[in-house]
């Protein structure tokens, strides 16, 4: 850890350095919200038209669009359309629309914003642009060079519940289902690979990994989420080695644009209750802060499959964040904050009493305590003399600590993680040759006890990367970056990574990516499942670093229908190859977890095609098809990967009234089959078949909206499907065969919830 | 999903009972004030729809009588700092008057 001082002082010393120094009248040209992120703006221009003493509008093509200040910009095309990129800064930023017949005139974009629609007003008097915006529940960014889903406010407004782990129902690339029968904890996949495989960030730092990827995904309130970023394939080099699958980054709400106060109540049928607050606060024209708050809680026993188990685990999380923001314009962005959560879980079966059963054979029970402390810190410096250079400094503190036990097993974890980087950005010669590059530290401490079998493990991998970006306006971008870290454990990871992204005529966008990932595994938390079973943990070898390669191509085409309207569609393709995979086998023994290095091929094949159809004002469909094929060498055969569905479908019907008064929202799910770990050496009633069936999920909610004030009801899970024994010989959980692990679906039935979400500005 | 487009389409809401239309002449003369006040309208009590006709700056409400009145609705458009005139711009004391609204050439 002594390591870790000389970062601080640093990191202080560039922070008190910088709020000394007063440049000239440059630019901020980035901070460290977005060397990562070569942001752009797209749109439409339209105006209104006099023909024929009608007014009509019509889109209006080669205006002259530029950023105000600055010679960037460009034109828009035949179709009214434009795609910009956007100067690296985090203030408002004024874009200066033109055409002949029209006046010109200057709109205000905000931070984050992606995409604006233009309507330049005819008239004699007065020359006017005003600025309409219309996002829906989620939308492919046809800008960023990484293929980037977004998931909005919108769209995390139409799923009420309650968390992360809850937000990714409407969209088909990311699956989450329960890890077990017993304890609530989530697993998510992408591509068919489990998540630890994507990288799970909030704000581009290191967000949920090593431990917390057991629960971690339930430790972001969904009120807290600005909007949530899926993006497939390899990610920048930026941000780490770790990504291989995709990378999943969730923006929190931020104090220099929230709501003053923002309060929500939510219940459901089943007994979990939830609050939520925020509050921002200005305290003067460079300084903002905020408040997170987050309680829930579960006290209602639930087991509609009488299986003596609890469906849902009972418990109460508290969670809370406090976060800074300084902005001075052209010279700096410090953001910085601090994220404390405490949860406790109890589940098993429900005539389990904590204080005669534990330790005793008399019921099977379960109790996890968690607490989490994390730190961030933020900042963003140009450079003075220089109009296109800047500094990004990030640093993310993380403590880690779980106490739990599970019938007899007794588990306790604990994590002290560190990651920090300094990312310079500059450009050579003219904007269409930029350079990042970088140094970055990760240290982790793990301390993980599991009955009798202790797990120490340091990790401290220093790491230098750069990344070239050519950008050949409006066509082409091409991104080239490479990195090298030293790991303590796994000597160097050398990880090459490329993308790229082609404009085909007007309306296609085609884009690749290629790189490769490395992380280190972490068996307890990854299959902390395994703890709610009776197999015995063998573990074979000493586990090598998990690497792999990912490619990756895609193609969205718009097409343009009557009036403004449109239809998107895309397709992608990505294939993961593994060089080496920590495996845990299930199949071999249905009596143990195995645990070994790959030996052989593992690899995953996903295509998915997604369509958006607008046919009317506020009427949305959305519809996306994903064929996955995951296969990996188990015992010595090439095998379908576990507990992985094989096909996915998904139609959402969303229609919305004028200015949302109400609002209507329907998801349904098809989830295909998945294989089961074999289960034949079990007697006969708890063995259970070789795949899952495919089944039907639908979630439905409808939002009245009020000046102030949300009130909404839904349900999830309408078609009431659920797995009817999730847990093998749940009738003796103390025996050899029993097993809460094998889940590929839904157990718990048919939930109505409702909730209210009150905003005061 | 169509029963529901056909439950809150325009000509649906007219058909409801006590509702009735005012009109105002305001200021406004930008998209951006027809979204402006055509939002305000939408989550004003009573209102059952509310366009702006931004050529001839005219507003139209239709309300349901039993909980709001034009009076809070001309309160409401000036409260948002927009001019509510009545549309026969020469009848102050009348200007509430719906049948007398007349379609300018």
């Amino acid at each position: 850890m002594q390591f870790l001082l000389p970062w601080t002082i640093f990191l202080f010393a560039a922070g008190l350095y910088a709020s000394d120094h007063h440049g000239e009248n440059s630019r901020l040209q980035a901070d460290a919200d977005n060397t990562a992120m070569h942001e752009h703006l797209r749109g439409i221009v339209r105006a209104t038209v006099e023909s024929n003493a009608q007014q009509e509008i019509q889109t209006l093509p080669y205006a002259s669009l530029h950023w105000a200040g600055t010679t960037m910009g460009g034109i828009s095309d035949e179709e009214g359309r434009f795609d910009l990129h956007k100067p690296h800064t985090n203030k408002t930023l004024y874009l200066v629309v033109s055409y002949t017949g029209y006046a010109a005139d200057t709109l205000a974009i905000e931070p984050g914003e992606t995409y604006i629609e233009i309507l330049l007003t005819e008239n004699i008097h007065i020359e006017e642009v005003t600025v309409r915006r219309r996002m829906g529940g989620s939308f492919i960014s046809a800008i960023e060079p990484t293929k980037t889903e977004v998931i909005t406010i919108n769209g995390l407004q139409s799923l009420a519940c309650c968390n992360l782990s809850e937000s990714f129902e409407n969209t088909a690339t990311v699956d989450v289902g329960y890890s077990d029968a017993i304890t609530g904890a989530r697993r998510i996949q992408m591509l068919g690979l489990a998540g630890v495989y994507s990288q799970l960030m909030f704000e581009n730092l290191p967000g949920i990994r090593g431990l917390s990827s057991t629960y971690g995904l339930t430790y972001i309130p969904g009120t807290w989420m600005e909007s949530i970023q899926i993006s497939k394939g390899s990610a920048s080099v930026l941000n780490g080695y770790e990504s291989t699958t995709g990378q999943i980054n969730v923006e929190y709400k931020k104090p220099q644009r929230s709501e003053a106060l923002f309060l929500n109540l939510f219940a459901s049928n089943e007994g979990r209750l939830e609050a939520n607050m925020n509050s921002a606060l200005e305290i003067d024209d460079t300084w903002s802060t905020m408040l997170l708050g987050h309680v829930s809680t579960q006290q209602m026993k639930i087991d509609h499959n009488n299986n003596t188990f609890l469906d849902v685990p009972l418990g109460t999380q508290v969670n809370f964040m406090n976060r800074w923001n300084h902005e001075v314009e052209d010279k700096r962005h410090i953001q910085f904050g601090m994220h404390v959560l405490n949860d406790t879980k109890s589940g098993g079966q429900s005539f389990f009493d904590r204080s005669a059963d534990r330790g005793t054979t008399n019921a099977w029970g379960t109790e996890t305590g968690t607490t989490r402390l994390q730190g961030f810190v933020k900042a963003g410096f140009f450079l003075p003399n220089t109009l296109q250079s800047s500094i990004g400094i990030m640093a993310v503190g993380t403590w880690y600590d779980q106490e739990s036990f599970y019938g007899l097993n007794e588990y306790t974890g604990e994590q002290k993680s560190l990651y920090s980087n300094i990312v310079y950005q500059s450009i050579v010669g003219t904007t269409n040759h930029r350079i990042n590059t970088g140094v970055s530290y990760q240290h982790d401490e793990y301390n993980e006890r599991f009955n009798d079998m202790l797990l120490r493990r340091t990790e401290s991998v220093p790491g230098v990367f750069g990344e070239y970006t050519y950008t050949w306006p409006e066509v082409f971008t091409f991104i080239l970056g490479l990195r090298a870290d030293h790991h303590s454990i796994h000597d160097w990871f050398i990880t090459p990574r490329m993308h790229f992204r082609y404009h085909i005529g007007d309306n296609g966008t085609l884009r690749g990516s290629a790189g490769k990932g490395y992380r280190t595994a972490n068996v307890f938390a990854e299959h902390s499942a395994i703890f709610a079973s009776s197999r015995h943990l063998v573990f074979a070898e000493e586990f090598r670093a998990e690497e792999a390669w990912n490619y990756g191509i895609n193609y969205t085409h718009v097409f343009p229908l009557y009036g403004d309207r449109s239809v998107t569609w895309s397709a992608d393709f990505y294939r993961t190859d593994f060089v080496n995979q920590v495996i845990a086998d299930l199949d071999q023994d249905v009596r143990s977890v195995i645990f070994y290095n790959l030996d052989g091929k593992s690899y995953s094949n996903s295509f998915q095609t997604d369509l958006t159809i607008q046919p009317l004002d506020g009427f949305e469909i959305f519809t996306a098809f994903r064929l996955d094929d995951v296969k990996t060498t188990i015992n010595g055969e090439l095998v379908e990967s576990p507990l992985t569905s094989n096909y996915k479908g998904l139609l959402t019907l969303s229609y919305a009234t004028r200015y949302e008064k109400w609002k209507f929202d329907l998801t349904n799910q098809l989830n295909g089959p998945s294989r089961i770990p074999d289960t034949s050496q079990n007697p006969e009633q708890y063995r259970r078949p070789e795949y899952s069936p495919a089944y039907f999920m639908m979630y439905a909610q409808i939002t009245r909206r009020f000046r102030n004030m949300d009130i909404y009801v839904g349900a999830e899970n309408l078609t009431n499907f659920k797995m009817h024994n999730p847990i093998i010989a749940a009738d003796d959980p103390f025996g050899s065969h029993f097993d809460s692990s094998l889940i590929w679906g839904p157990f718990m039935g048919r939930k109505f919830y409702a909730g209210i979400r009150y905003t005061f500005n | 999903m169509t029963a529901i487009l056909m439950f809150f389409s325009n000509s649906a809401w007219s058909q409801l009972r006590n509702t009735e239309e005012v009109q105002f002449k305001t200021s406004a003369d930008c998209p951006m004030c027809k979204a402006k006040i055509e939002e305000m309208f939408t989550f004003e009590r009573g209102v059952r729809h509310a366009v702006l006709d931004l050529e001839k700056n005219i507003v139209t409400v239709r309300y349901n009588s039993r909980r709001t009145d034009e009076e809070r609705l001309r309160n409401a458009l000036l409260d948002l700092g927009y001019k509510a005139d009545p549309v026969d711009g020469e009848d102050e004391e009348d200007e509430g008057s719906k049948k007398d609204i007349r379609q300018s050439p």
